[in-house]
């Protein structure tokens, strides 16, 4: 997939709970923690990059809600949910 | 609660806020002198007060539940929502002793509840520095938030010697001092973290997380500057100015119950 792509659905998704500038600064972050670089992005990478989005969100907004956001990112990147 | 409704939380606690302007700014004026007039004032702040503050723990303790064991956030929400009961506790007290025994006394049972609930609020709001900073998320790294944490404590150390040293030199009772000096002083401690976290919440202008937080934040600075103004009249010897007091307490009770009323929100979906 590629990956500005893949990220601007990440962030849009994020934005009404984080806000425009953590939503792209927490991705970004999150993106160099786990070595994602290049133009493109693999299904697992994103996989990692969602895990990692979702239990530092899941402090500010519970697990549950936390769960229920990575979700609708996985359903923007067409990726399947966990079981 | 819907938004109309939150609307009219708000414009009613301005509205009430006001009115007490108002009375600080032309206390000669007919509608605010007299015994009367005292009564219905005094029965104006604390139905306004007491229920913001229910409300306030009441949303808390409901943001509270609605976290999973583990989370380095649930902490920091058991203590805030100890705080908040600690308020509405003392606010239950000064009502009873007002409007039942029709009396004022200064100290009183309520500023036990009062005083026990700022150490809550103060590890409460330190827990969530430490809670947000283990999410992974760019809030700042500990060094920086030491830093400005040290910052603000030498402005405040300084602040609270011109101010408190006063109050304590004061006539009167030890106790009636010491409590009018410790509420200002737990102030300046609280709002170290709270500045600190108001920095951490920044980044997040624009989301759910930072409309809720800077509710939270705005309630507790305003609780800050009611009881540092309430040292600083009565070291002026102004207490005529006590109702702007009364009107910053208004607006801070309002920001915490909203405030927590939106963290709620934003943790139940």
């Amino acid at each position: 997939m590629e990956k500005g792509a893949a990220l601007t659905k990440i962030v849009t998704v994020l934005q009404p709970y984080l806000g425009a500038t953590m939503a792209e600064a927490s991705t970004r972050a999150h993106c160099e923690k786990l070595g994602i670089a290049g133009e493109v992005v693999s299904a697992e990478q994103l996989a990692a990059l969602l895990t990692k989005l979702g239990s530092g969100l899941s402090v500010f907004v519970g697990r549950e809600q936390s769960g229920k956001v990575m979700n609708e990112i996985r359903d923007a990147l067409g990726l399947g949910r966990p079981a | 609660m819907s938004k109309t409704a939150r609307r009219a939380l708000v414009v009613y606690a301005f509205a009430v806020a006001l009115v007490f302007t108002a009375q600080a700014l032309w206390p000669e004026a007919a509608i605010f002198k007299g015994p009367a007039a005292e009564a219905w004032l005094l029965r104006l702040g604390a139905f306004t007060k007491l229920p913001f503050l229910g409300l306030a723990w009441y949303h808390a303790r409901a943001a509270t539940r609605a976290l999973e064991d583990g989370n380095p956030a649930l902490t920091p929400w058991r203590l805030m929502t100890l705080g908040f009961l600690g308020f509405a506790l003392g606010q239950s007290m000064l009502v009873f002793y007002q409007l039942v025994l029709g009396q004022s006394p200064y100290p009183s049972l309520a500023d036990i509840f009062f005083i026990c609930a700022y150490p809550l609020l103060i590890a409460a709001f330190f827990g969530f520095i430490s809670a947000y900073r283990e999410s992974g998320y760019p809030v700042g790294t500990p060094r920086e938030h030491a830093t400005i944490g040290l910052i603000l404590a030498a402005v405040f150390v300084v602040i609270s010697f011109v101010l408190l040293r006063p109050v304590l030199a004061q006539p009167g009772p030890l106790l009636e001092r010491v409590i009018t000096a410790a509420y200002p002083f737990f102030d300046f401690v609280l709002l170290v973290p709270v500045l600190i976290l108001l920095r951490i919440t920044a980044p997040f202008r624009g989301g759910a997380v930072f409309h809720a937080w800077a509710l939270v934040l705005f309630g507790v600075v305003a609780l800050c500057a009611g009881d540092i103004l309430y040292a600083y009249f009565q070291v002026l010897g102004r207490e005529s100015l006590g109702p702007l007091v009364d009107a910053t307490y208004v607006l801070a009770y309002l920001g915490l119950a909203l405030g927590a009323l939106e963290q709620r929100t934003l943790l139940e979906g």
